[in-house]
């Protein structure tokens, strides 16, 4: 198959099988849905394999500009409309205030843009395909099974099942358009497509929170989309192209400053930093495959996406260092607050927004390094944020609660979800894991911005914190794991866990091959010197990250002794905890007895820092802060 | 870069730090008892005490512990065995946290309330010198321009001149890793104290002996990150971790516990100003 059937198969396939979502045969939705993911899994690796491309599609009837052109209306007529409907002035203005600068570009009497490729793609972009189409069918695979039960709890009809099941297979579709396209007009709409899909997805519920948080959600992300709008007319009226590539290779002229720094402000609406964190959060609400789409493989990836590719344009300008500093704020701002929730949705979401914080300080430091740190960064977060997503609310249908504290011993009533879930969250934080590996390329690519560096040396010492916390108490129980009816979930929800488990192992330990085959191309294109370098041995300095390999030998001889140990039965004595010798005396639950002879239940809580760190209070601050910022960046690149 | 020779020092640093760990608590307990007035036990009394700590039975609540106790032991011993290899500091680090956490999942495994106390405060203290120990090896990256040791051990001047006040914040941090007082909040030495012994409550015979030997791995591995500031003469190196050791010993014996939120609202500013103000010193000049 030739690069151009097969990027418009990735784009294509899942918006016409969106369809599908609406199939009222369960077994027939599945062998759909698994199907397109096999195709598409198959397809975006192919695809990379392949390597970068461009290219301009060509059609003989109508050409693909005024395709875009007409859908671009009635995407903002949509949304102009879900403006009306919930009587929300401000969504209303925002898409007049879309639909202006387009009407500007398609009819202005300037000579016509000529477009060298509308499609193109990098290494960086290929990698994201990837993801989406990996990462996403699982998570699509998943909803075929939690949708049903999600459904019978709250009785929503079959159809806006399968009306969900449509906006969530479109979106792997959006998503990889968005990706593949040069041209900034038709990433524009991919642009405001996922918002749209977005806006439905957090509003299935139907419950006043979730219509309130969708439309936070969707005037957020409309704000982005203006500004996205008007940087693209700013590039129109100054004569310069419209195409990423065309852009980057002209480096960083003033010209460029503006629109780039708007178009980073509208990556910061679709990524969820500050001060535009509170839609994600928000999305909370939202049924679990949207939280595990959104945050790991699509949406607030597309912001980050944009902020890397335009990186040659604003290196070393006064922009970059906004960045940096803005996305390091963000990291310490939402590990705080992590810190103090109890919500495991909550606790999952801020760690997204400080993971993407982190990326964007990547991509302000600048260095070969840090982008590579991004690139990887961006991969481990996906997949491990898609594994914790995806057992969080497998958990939560099945203990009917979010609340962290009510997950206290879980591994003794779900030993193989608990465990995945522990797995996902050490590979958040922990060496020898991937998303360590990039934490350590960032924290020596900032060592030269001491600013940054504490920033992230704080911000990384909470989230240690509140993963281990987490982890703990899952692990928490009494006896050890015999004899029990073990539980097993549905073979649709174990599938997807077990495959992003293993994925996020398999890359760890390949993180060497994975760096070379991802990031290494991409650095020589983005940073030319570095092409020059990576013959010498500047790159083994980059590549000293990976010397955490004794780490997994220790895991491993660790993991032997244990099957030893089982293999030989050898389980010494168990005791009961010691309970200032009031201990029970058999082993059936963890308590004791009191002087009166009443059983108390053990129990235990964590700390939360709530009056330390009081959330509005902090909100308010770091938001002013942010806002500071941001208007400083305005600024400095007017 | 590792070469044979560096290998084979790194190896028996491993095997001779136990000793040496075990040996210098035994001084430390010494000394302790004389300030009490007390004649205490013989130096060699640590080492007696783990061998029957070993020779024990085992006796757990459940089977995470064992793991969790056993990754502990195997991260500080990996943690000594980079830094002899002149390896990366920022590696070196990562591999502590390892420690460091798989120490308090194993304490929160257990439903044991004292074990749970002992956990929770563990992961203040935790959260209290992870920054100043980052930062601290970001100091000495600011100066000499990398975060390799033995990159590190060839520059020509002590590096106490250039990073005094970096010097007192990781004096701070590292008395909170190893636990002594004021900051001995999850867990002390003696079993006889609020939340009994806090996080290791739960852990008897050879699992408490390996948490014991990885303490001791860890005190080495403290040393070997203060020999940093001093290490252009052997002397004079030894000189220094002498007096810093004994300091805080010094410390340990003058000062009662702190509580955790003492702990975070004063060593979080002070150490964290002292980094700075050295930061702004360091790129001043």
């Amino acid at each position: 198959m030739n690069i151009e059937s097969l990027s418009a198969l990735l784009i294509f396939l899942p918006i016409f099988m969106a369809i599908a979502g609406f199939a009222p045969n369960l077994t027939f939705l599945r062998s759909v849905v698994a199907g397109m993911t096999a195709v598409l899994a198959l397809g975006s690796i192919i695809l990379f394999i392949k390597g970068p491309f461009a290219f301009e599609p060509v059609s003989d009837m109508v050409s693909w500009h005024s395709i875009f052109s007409f859908a671009d209306f009635i995407l903002l007529g949509i949304m102009f409309i879900i403006g009306i409907r919930y009587r929300h002035k401000l969504i209303s203005i925002l898409v007049l205030a879309q639909i202006l600068p387009l009407i500007l570009i398609k009819f202005s009497t300037q000579k016509p843009h000529f477009f060298e490729a509308s499609i193109a793609a990098d290494h960086l972009s290929l990698m994201m395909v990837m993801i989406v189409c990996i990462v996403g069918s699982f998570i699509v695979l998943y909803a075929t099974e939690y949708m049903q039960k999600h459904a019978l709890k709250m009785g929503t009809s079959p159809l806006r099942t399968g009306m969900f099941l449509f906006f969530l297979i479109l979106f792997l579709g959006a998503m990889n358009g968005l990706l593949l396209s040069n041209n900034l007009l038709w990433m524009f709409f991919f642009w405001e497509l996922t918002t749209l899909c977005s806006f439905f997805l957090i509003a299935h519920d139907r419950t006043d929170l979730a219509t309130t948080n969708a439309l936070r959600a969707l005037w957020m992300n409309l704000t982005g989309g203006v500004l996205f709008i008007w940087a693209i007319y700013l590039l129109h009226i100054s004569g310069l192209p419209l195409e990423i590539h065309q852009l980057t290779k002209l480096g960083p002229l003033p010209v460029l400053l503006l629109p780039a720094a708007l178009l980073c402000l509208a990556a910061f609406t679709k990524s969820a930093q500050l001060p535009f964190q509170s839609w994600l959060t928000g999305a909370m609400v939202a049924p679990a495959p949207v939280s595990a789409l959104l945050h790991s493989s699509t949406m607030v990836n597309a912001g980050v996406f944009l902020i890397l590719k335009l990186s040659p344009i604003y290196q070393g300008t006064p922009l970059a260092s906004y960045l940096a500093i803005l996305g390091a704020l963000t990291f310490i701002y939402t590990s705080a607050i992590a810190l103090t929730q109890n919500n495991a949705k909550k606790i999952l979401a801020y760690s997204t927004i400080g993971s993407l914080g982190l990326v964007i300080a990547c991509a302000g430091i600048g260095t070969p390094q840090a982008y590579s740190a991004a690139m990887l960064l961006i991969l481990f977060h996906a997949v491990a944020k898609a594994l914790l997503f995806m057992g969080v609310g497998h958990i939560e249908q099945l203990i009917k609660s979010k609340n962290i504290e009510d997950m206290w011993g879980l591994m003794e009533r779900f030993p193989k979800a608990s465990l995945l879930l522990v797995f996902g969250m050490i590979s958040m934080f922990l060496p020898p894991f991937g998303a360590l590996i990039s934490k350590w390329m960032v924290v020596h690519a900032a060592a030269q911005l001491p600013v940054v560096v504490i920033m992230l040396a704080l911000g990384s010492a909470l989230t240690v914190v509140y993963w281990t916390r987490w982890a703990g108490m899952l692990v928490n129980s009494f006896n050890p794991l015999t004899g029990e009816q073990r539980f097993k979930s549905p073979l649709f929800i174990d599938i997807p866990l077990t495959v992003m488990a293993v994925l996020s192992l398999a890359l760890s330990l390949l993180i060497i091959p994975v760096y070379w085959c991802l990031s290494v191309p991409m650095l020589n294109i983005v940073f030319p010197e570095f092409a020059d370098a990576s013959k010498s041995g500047a790159l083994m300095e980059n590549i000293g990250a990976f010397m955490v390999y004794p780490a997994f030998l220790a895991i491993g001889f660790t993991l032997l002794i244990m099957k030893k140990r089982r293999a030989e039965k050898s389980m010494p004595p168990v005791s009961t905890p010691y309970y200032s010798g009031l201990n029970r005396k058999d082993h059936s639950s963890p308590g004791f007895t009191d002087p009166l002879g009443n059983f108390i239940p053990f129990c235990s809580e964590n700390y939360y820092l709530k009056k330390y760190l009081p959330q509005e209070r902090v909100n308010a601050g770091i938001n002013a802060v942010a806002i500071g910022f941001i208007i400083l960046l305005t600024v400095a690149s007017l | 870069m590792i070469t044979m020779s560096n290998f084979l020092w790194a190896l028996t640093a491993i095997i001779l730090a136990p000793a040496m760990g075990a040996l210098i608590s035994g001084i430390d307990r010494k000394l302790t008892a004389w300030f009490q007035g007390r004649v205490g036990p013989p130096v060699y009394q640590p080492f007696l005490d783990t061998i029957k700590l070993l020779s024990k039975e085992k006796n757990i609540v459940n089977s995470r512990q064992m793991i969790c106790v056993l990754v502990y032991l195997l991260s500080s011993m990996a943690a000594v065995f980079l830094f002899f290899l002149g390896s990366d500091l920022l590696l070196i680090f990562f591999v502590l946290t390892i420690g460091a956490v798989s120490f308090i999942a194993g304490a929160m495994s257990v439903p044991s309330p004292y074990s749970q106390v002992g956990a929770q405060r563990e992961l203040m203290q935790v959260l209290t010198y992870e920054p100043l120990l980052l930062l601290t090896f970001v100091g000495f990256f600011l100066i000499t321009g990398s975060f390799n040791i033995s990159y590190i051990l060839t520059w020509e001047e002590p590096l106490l001149f250039s990073m005094p006040l970096i010097y007192i914040a990781l004096g701070f941090a590292l008395t909170i890793k190893l636990r002594k007082s004021p900051f001995d909040i999850s867990a002390s030495h003696h079993g006889h104290q609020e939340i009994v012994k806090g996080s290791l409550t739960e852990y008897s015979g050879p699992q408490l002996a390996m948490v014991e030997i990885a303490h001791w791995y860890e005190i080495i591995l403290i040393l070997g990150v203060f020999a940093l500031f001093w290490s252009t003469s052997v002397t004079a190196m030894l000189i220094f971790l002498s007096i810093t050791y004994l300091a805080e010993i010094l410390i340990d014996n003058l000062v009662a516990r702190s509580t955790w939120r003492w702990m975070i609202a004063h060593v979080w500013p002070v150490g964290l100003g002292l980094i700075i103000i050295n930061y702004i010193l360091i790129l001043g000049m």
